[in-house]
């Protein structure tokens, strides 16, 4: 699984593809106050950032590596 | 390791297009016919499928309108492998769901630089 | 290499030569529709090929030939020679570009616009705008930004200074992309940030959502994309275009100045630290004295000032002052900010909006003023006016009447002639105008300068948008413009009215722009900057507005003008290839083909050992038995290097056509050059020779043909003037002829005039008074192969290049033939040579003459015979022999040598009988020995000089021996 739903915060690891997207925006939904740990996250599909942009949850940690590193912290900050 | 399932009623197309793909690094499933595509996407869960245009039957717009229409398939991408001068069938494919269109004969460098590019991570 | 370009360029060599010779056909026939079929399927099998590679500029030249080609097949359009003169430009431009993908497997980077130009103008013929490249393109062009957009200021500032810094190295311009996917694409399998994370030289990405969000955020559908991606790339248009073409209805594509990255930021406190600097800054400024400003501003960012605006600032200036080609209207809004704190690039689309209908009229009136006070001035002459003034004595005048029209202009930005400026800063306008223009009235011929202006803006006004009821009368004025400044300079419009006309009714400029391009020599550095409109989603047909396009275009024409004979020397180059023309074969590379012919040779060579060695056996080791094994195991091996050899020989052998083919090509551009009316007629060209010989042929061939059309054809007017018809004859004839092969040059010209020969000779001292009385008419003929001979009093560009008749003479002989020369004085020349067919392994005869061996080329001998020394008779100085009736001359062939050896006293003499100059000549020698098989190899060094050597010749128990030129002996 490419996220790992815990009790307040959301784990992304690898890539995650389309089909993270719905059940990302129940999550979302459901924990206004929500958590997202990035830290393990390579490749995202644009369905997944759009909503990441859309909720601005809370970054616990950034990504590390990747193209995405520098396009989260601009837009998620 | 990502898998394309392609579909040609030319064997030899299919031949060509399945070593060049192999030798990169992907799995690969032929299928002669849309029908057969139909009946071995849903144990074979190809990332990509790349199908020819012209096919006895069902062509392959209509390959991609009935996959797009499964859960499984419908966000993968889809290629149609054309002719040069097949533009309205292009038009067609992309408004039946195609990400793209290859130009018959392909080059073995075209064919894997386009299926980097719509495959996802 | 790739084998696939390989193949490619081999295919594309071949599909070239077949289109060039249907375009020669269809000059003569040009309603042909066999060739126009073959033409155009030879073309459009070239660019489906060609659409396998990154090389979009050789795709785009080819697909508009392509083009046009089908509407000629349909017979829309009739091809002039002017078009096919045309098309062959533009392929023998596609075949460099062959030649560089060979070499670097890549175009050069002025690929595109020469393929810009060239589509264009092809495209002309049949009054296309440029279709786009492929049927499925939309019309997507690229239009330059003239400040940064909104979405850029996203990025911080150390984003952004980061980002500069980076680039630097790379193209002043970036291309900026914003790409908005249709809603549904995740439903085409589209991942947006990902493709454009993917696009080659992505520098910086950033995303906008495309509507505000819902309040209810549960009502979002996840599966739906609501966002734009605006992204920067230091790659290309055409690489970034192809990687996104699956979606480019979705894209807009823009270059921008990476100049408009700058824009200071922190908290401006107003300080007189900054005061003397902002001066003196501001004056290097006006003067675009970019180098003292980028001194000025290093010195000022090394003094800390607390002061971060300002420090923020000066660092970008920094960056800017060191462009290639600093952004002065950034630069200069920089400074200002530097006085108080406020940066104002002034928003394109204001400046865009002065630029406007109702404004068009005073930049008109503008025009005028210039070419009136041009006149006035007399830098610009008038018809019928005298000019009396001397130039430097209006040139204030001039100054001052350019700057009052420019002040009657209401904030338009054509001060700075077209690139736009702080409308509201006119002196800033003013000056900058002022420099331009007492630069240009400095320069030598101000006049043509300011006509060149002139036209350079009538160029950058119509590269602008103009509402649709402005239209016409834009193009309707720009044209009445350019032809007064034509009419006062007496200069042709040509078809100025029609093309303005149809660009009218076709709503499209591109043609004119054409036409006007040709005009004038770019004068003005500044382009024009199209202005990017807020919506940046504009649907409607934009022309491409590359900067660099109006520079490259005149580079091009000027480059094209300095090179006449640049096609010529294309044709010429791109003939040297060896083609079959039979059904099944094989394509070898030479250098193979050639090492087999050396490896052949040399065992030719080393079998002739085998008769010494068992002559050896048989008289120093006295083994008779093993003599006779060794000589019947030598015929073995010498039949069998016989026949390889003979195959090798027809493996070596090429039609003659493949230096015929040239020919056509080259007599079509002489003769146009020359004025002349020529028709070329080939025979024989599939007569075959060696390689080698045909290939030595080639540029003899060349001069010959050319020297005929230059001296020895006429115009056509002086042939009707002679009674002769009006299209002279250049016949190229090739004869097989034994184991020769014959050449004739035939033309019907003025012939050559043997008296003007012989006094010319005795002029340069070639013959002697003597002689200039006993020579014949037809002997004189060939004195124009003699070293220092040349009766054209001007050396025409076309033959005279130091490669005289007795060049080609030295060159035929070397090779091995002979040359000879008629004429008859108003009737024509013809020019005869003689090559042997092969030029490889030669068969010689030793021959013995005062102890020394020397060699002869059977193909010279006619017979050998021994005569007893009473036949022969002695009258005077010389000696003749009755042979079977014939009286034949003798001569002793040590005093030919003059090798003082002892003349041999015998009763009988070994005579060799010779050919020379179709006279039968007996050669005295010393002994006759055997003939042997030998690579002649050429001499070289000091022996070079001796002309009566031919040769030598590597025999089979190691020793030299030298081969004799009876030619030169027997003179």
């Amino acid at each position: 699984m490419s996220i790992e739903y815990k009790k307040t915060v959301a784990v992304f690891t690898d890539s995650c593809s389309i089909e993270d997207a719905e059940s990302l925006l129940t999550w979302l939904i459901d924990k206004p106050k929500a958590k997202v740990n990035l830290k393990g996250l390579e490749h995202a599909h644009t369905a997944v950032i759009q909503l990441l942009l859309a909720f601005k949850p809370t970054v616990t940690n950034w990504p590390q590596s990747g193209p995405l590193v520098q396009l989260l912290r601009q837009h998620l900050n | 390791m990502k898998r394309i399932l392609i579909v040609d009623d030319s064997p030899t197309m299919l031949m060509s297009m399945e070593g060049v793909l192999k030798r990169n690094g992907y799995a690969v499933e032929t299928a002669t016919s849309a029908k057969q595509a139909i009946s071995k996407a849903p144990n074979f869960k190809p990332d990509l499928m790349i199908t020819d245009l012209n096919m006895p039957e069902m062509n392959g717009i209509e390959l991609i309108k009935e996959l797009k229409r499964t859960p499984a398939m419908r966000f993968k991408p889809m290629l149609m492998l054309t002719t040069e001068s097949q533009q309205a069938k292009r038009d067609e494919a992309k408004r039946a769901g195609a990400t793209g269109w290859l130009v018959k004969p392909v080059q073995p460098d075209e064919l894997t630089g386009v299926v980097k590019k719509v495959l996802p991570a | 290499m790739d084998s696939m370009l390989n193949a490619f360029i081999t295919e594309s060599r071949d599909s070239l030569e077949v289109i060039s010779n249907c375009f020669l056909a269809l000059e003569n026939d040009p309603q042909n529709a066999n060739t126009l079929d073959e033409l155009f399927r030879s073309v459009h099998t070239m660019k489906g090929s060609s659409g396998l590679f990154d090389i979009v500029p050789f795709t785009k030249v080819v697909h508009a030939a392509e083009d046009v080609l089908d509407q000629v097949r349909d017979g829309e359009v009739t091809l002039t020679s002017e078009h096919i003169d045309l098309f062959l430009d533009s392929m023998d431009q596609v075949s460099a570009w062959l030649d560089a993908l060979e070499e670097d497997a890549e175009l050069e980077t002025n690929a595109s616009s020469i393929s810009d130009q060239l589509s264009s103008q092809l495209r002309a013929i049949i009054g296309s705008t440029g279709a786009p490249m492929t049927a499925e393109e939309d019309m997507v062009t690229v239009v330059e930004l003239t400040a940064a957009p909104n979405w850029l200021m996203q990025l911080s500032h150390e984003a952004r200074i980061g980002l500069f810094r980076q680039l630097q190295q790379a193209d002043q311009h970036l291309l900026v992309v914003a790409y908005t996917p249709d809603e549904s694409c995740f439903f085409n399998g589209d991942d947006p940030i990902r493709l454009m994370q993917l696009m080659p030289g992505m520098e910086t990405l950033v995303l906008e959502t495309t509507s505000d969000l819902p309040d209810d955020l549960s009502t979002l559908d996840p599966f739906l994309c609501q966002l734009k991606c605006h992204a920067l790339s230091s790659g290309d248009y055409d690489t970034c275009h192809n990687h996104l073409k699956y979606v480019s209805d979705q894209c807009e594509f823009f270059t921008m100045d990476r100049s408009f990255l700058a824009v200071p930021e922190g908290d401006y406190a107003p300080t007189d630290a900054y005061k003397l600097f902002i001066d003196d800054v501001n004056f290097s400024a006006i003067n675009a004295d970019w180098d003292k400003l980028s001194r000025q501003v290093n010195e000022m960012a090394s003094i800390k000032a607390n002061a971060p605006y300002q420090q923020n600032l000066i660092e970008w200036l920094a960056f800017l002052a060191t462009e290639l080609e600093p952004n002065a209207r950034v630069i200069k809004a920089l400074l200002n900010a530097l006085k108080d704190g406020q940066f104002v690039l002034e928003n394109s689309q204001t400046v865009a909006q002065k630029v406007a209908a109702d404004q068009f009229t005073p930049i008109q009136a503008a025009m005028d003023d210039l070419i009136f006070a041009g006149q006035e001035s007399g830098v610009l002459e008038t018809a019928d006016a005298a000019n009396n003034a001397t130039q430097s004595g209006h040139t204030t005048n001039h100054v001052n009447v350019h700057n009052n029209s420019l002040d009657s202009l209401p904030n338009a930005p054509s001060s700075e002639f077209g690139s736009d400026t702080q409308a509201s800063d006119a002196d800033w306008n003013n000056d900058i105008a002022h420099d331009m223009v007492t630069e240009n009235t400095t320069v030598q011929n101000p006049d043509l300068h300011w006509a060149d202006a002139i036209i350079q803006v009538q160029s950058l006004i119509l590269n602008q948008e103009y509402p649709e009821q402005v239209f016409a009368g834009k193009i309707l004025s720009t044209v009445q413009t350019i032809k007064n400044v034509c009419a006062v300079l007496n200069k042709d419009v040509g078809d100025i009215d029609a093309i303005a006309q149809n660009a009218i009714k076709q709503n499209d400029v591109s043609v004119l722009l054409v036409l006007l391009d040709g005009m004038f020599k770019p004068v003005l550095d500044k382009t024009v900057a199209v202005c990017a409109n807020d919506s940046e989603k504009q649907k409607a047909p934009k022309r491409q507005t590359n900067p660099d396009i109006a520079q490259t275009l005149a580079a091009n024409t000027n480059a094209q003008e300095a090179n006449p004979a640049q096609p010529e020397k294309v044709a010429e180059k791109k003939a040297k290839k060896d083609t079959s023309s039979m059904q099944k074969t094989l394509r070898v590379d030479q250098y193979r083909i050639d090492a087999l012919m050396d490896l052949v040779g040399e065992l030719v060579v080393a079998k002739n050992a085998l008769p010494f060695l068992a002559k050896k056996a048989e008289e120093e080791f006295g083994v008779k038995a093993l003599a006779k094994e060794i000589q019947s195991q030598y015929s073995v091996i010498n039949r069998l290097s016989d026949e390889m050899q003979s195959a090798m020989m027809q493996v070596r052998m090429v039609p003659l056509s493949t230096v015929f083919q040239r020919f056509p090509r080259l007599v079509r551009d002489l003769s146009r050059k020359l004025g002349k009316n020529i028709n070329l007629v080939l025979e024989g060209e599939e007569t075959e020779a060696d390689k080698n010989v045909v290939e030595e042929l080639s540029d003899p061939l060349i001069h010959l043909v050319r020297n005929s059309l230059d001296h020895g054809l006429e115009t056509p007017e002086e042939r009707v003037a002679k009674g002769k018809s009006e299209q002279g004859t250049l016949t190229l004839r090739a004869i097989p002829h034994d184991d020769q092969v014959l050449i004739e040059i035939v033309d019907d010209g003025k012939g050559i005039d043997p008296d003007v020969i012989k006094r010319k000779a005795y002029e340069k001292g070639i013959i002697d008074e003597q002689r200039l009385d006993t020579i014949t008419d037809n002997e004189s003929l060939n004195l124009i192969f003699a070293a220092g001979f040349s009766t054209a009093e001007a050396i025409s560009d076309l033959s005279g290049r130091g490669v005289g008749m007795d060049v080609v003479r030295t060159v035929i002989q070397e090779a091995g033939g002979t040359v000879g020369i008629e004429s008859e004085l108003g009737k024509g020349t013809t020019i005869r040579l003689s090559l042997p067919l092969s030029m490889a392994v030669t068969r010689i005869m030793m021959i013995e003459s005062g102890t020394q061996c020397y060699g002869i080329n059977m193909q010279s001998i006619v017979e050998t015979v021994k005569v007893p020394s009473n036949t022969i008779h002695r009258i005077k100085q010389s000696e003749t022999l009755i042979l079977r009736g014939r009286v034949v001359p003798i001569f002793h062939l040590h005093d030919l040598l003059q090798t003082h050896s002892e003349r041999k006293e015998s009763d009988e003499l070994c005579v060799l009988v010779v050919m020379h100059h179709g006279e039968e000549i007996g050669l005295v020698v010393d002994e006759f020995h055997e003939g042997i098989d030998t690579i002649q190899k050429p001499l070289e060094g000091i022996m070079a000089s001796y002309p009566f050597y031919s040769g030598t010749a590597l025999l089979g128990d190691g020793r030299v021996l030298l081969v004799l030129n009876t030619e030169e002996l027997l003179v």
